[in-house]
């Protein structure tokens, strides 16, 4: 974004915010955004951040609650001299105001035991393709967890993805050693009273894993894997929990759910001002238009009597 | 009491953690196994909930076998034969039954590719 002049003659401040540089209290005095998808940044990067931050900084930076990176108190004047020198390591501002924001992830399976599915690489693929979007009318905010336990809080985003594994059982394997159902938190796992064999219970299972990573003799085997999907969520002054619409979604399907989504999202809130995916869904006869639109695209993958989001409180 | 034990394989050393919590459960379980020959076994006893929702899937993990399980009411007595090499080196403890099989290309940023509903 070029630090242009708006027809006022003064800075182009919404130009300025949609580029990631946020305009402060103190008079021509910016935050400056970084892009940092799923919280991962190179330590080349880092270093120029850390060199820009001391000469045109105020001593500190700002962790964002969103995995980001904010450098505070760079004047009007310096903001293409650092744009230009995080540009040199490859290190782009964020965004603001109503479009595609940084998606967040945690560690995913690359080093978390409780990982299932790659939070970091999809955090990367989603940033390339959807970061910046903007015609929507209010912010649009994603997250990739790996596993249910949601530590990236997926389910308070417009669009979060869990990963989830759904467990196979193999009874030949099985030793009825009854450790799978101790090792479930869910009680998801019932043991035979007789023979001690386990049975599953697939309305209590949140796809977790722990069954296949507990058992001694692999007799819990993975099946299908893939992503949880929950949409509507939000933070804020009224928080919402995502309502799920999809398990077990592939990696090829994620960017045409966010797609389809997308496409929803801007068409029905025309005409209805400022307001989040959530709210929208929230109403009986949207959510029934939404499965409705969205069912193409899900496929096989749709949950079945998809719930709308809903306020954590109600008003 | 539920479950089977391979009566073969005789524990060289009882442990008892029982009475401990999170992270000394699992220290004292990891210097018991520590302390025998590749292949010899360990008595371990845990309590339910937490201790048996973490420590057998450490110990798969950590490339050790359990080779019997006794269920004493709250108290879960396991026969653990201390393995080789770290299953976790390998790569197969990425991912519950490996879905990667632990020989997935790793990407530019050194991540595990895995393939999302393709296992």
């Amino acid at each position: 974004v070029a630090i242009s002049k708006a027809a006022t003659g003064g800075p182009d401040y919404a130009a300025l915010k949609a580029g990631g540089m946020i305009r402060q209290r103190q008079k021509d005095r910016f935050t400056v955004r970084l892009k940092v998808p799923g919280g991962r940044m190179p330590l080349e990067r880092l270093a120029r951040v850390l060199d820009v931050a001391r000469r045109h900084g105020a001593g500190y930076i700002h962790l964002t609650i969103r995995q980001g990176i904010e450098i505070p108190y760079v004047s009007l004047a310096d903001l293409e001299a650092v744009k230009g020198k995080l540009a040199e390591v490859g290190q782009e501002t964020a965004s603001c105001g109503a479009r595609v924001r940084v998606p967040t992830a945690c560690g995913g399976c690359e080093y978390n035991p409780k990982g299932l599915v790659d939070t970091q690489a999809m955090a990367l693929r989603v940033t390339e393709r959807f970061f910046g979007r903007g015609n929507l009318a209010h912010k649009f905010k994603m997250a990739f967890s790996g596993c249910p336990n949601d530590c990236p809080h997926a389910m308070s985003n417009d669009l979060g993805f869990l990963g989830g594994v759904e467990p196979k059982f193999i009874a030949r394997a099985c030793t009825a050693c009854g450790i799978c159902a101790a090792a479930c938190k869910e009680g998801a796992i019932a043991l035979d009273p007789k023979t001690n064999k386990p049975r599953w219970l697939r309305e209590k299972c949140i796809y977790c894993g722990d069954c296949i990573r507990s058992c001694p003799v692999d007799a819990w085997q993975a099946g299908r894997t893939g992503w949880t999907v929950r949409v509507g969520g939000k933070h804020g002054r009224h928080p919402m929990t995502g309502a799920k619409i999809a398990e077990f979604l592939p990696d090829r399907k994620v960017p045409q759910v966010i797609e389809a989504v997308l496409g929803w999202y801007r068409k029905a809130a025309e005409g209805k001002g400022r307001v989040r995916i959530g709210t929208l869904l929230a109403a009986p006869a949207a959510w029934r238009r939404f499965l409705r639109d969205l069912a193409p695209v899900l496929g096989e993958w749709a949950v079945r009597n998809a719930r709308p989001p809903h306020l954590n409180e109600p008003l | 009491m539920g479950g089977s034990v391979q009566r073969e394989i005789r524990p060289v050393l009882e442990l008892d953690v029982t009475s401990t919590r999170c992270p000394e459960t699992w220290t004292q379980v990891l210097a018991a196994l520590g302390g025998v020959a590749a292949g010899e076994a360990v008595h371990v006893v845990l309590s339910a909930g937490e201790q048996m929702e973490q420590v057998p899937a450490a110990l798969k993990a950590e490339g050790h076998r359990i080779v019997g399980v006794l269920r004493d009411g709250r108290r879960y007595h396991l026969l653990v034969q201390r393995g080789g090499a770290s299953a976790a080196a390998d790569g197969r403890a990425c991912c519950p039954g490996g879905a990667c099989g632990g020989a997935a290309p790793k990407s530019d940023r050194g991540a595990i590719e895995h393939k999302a509903g393709e296992a």
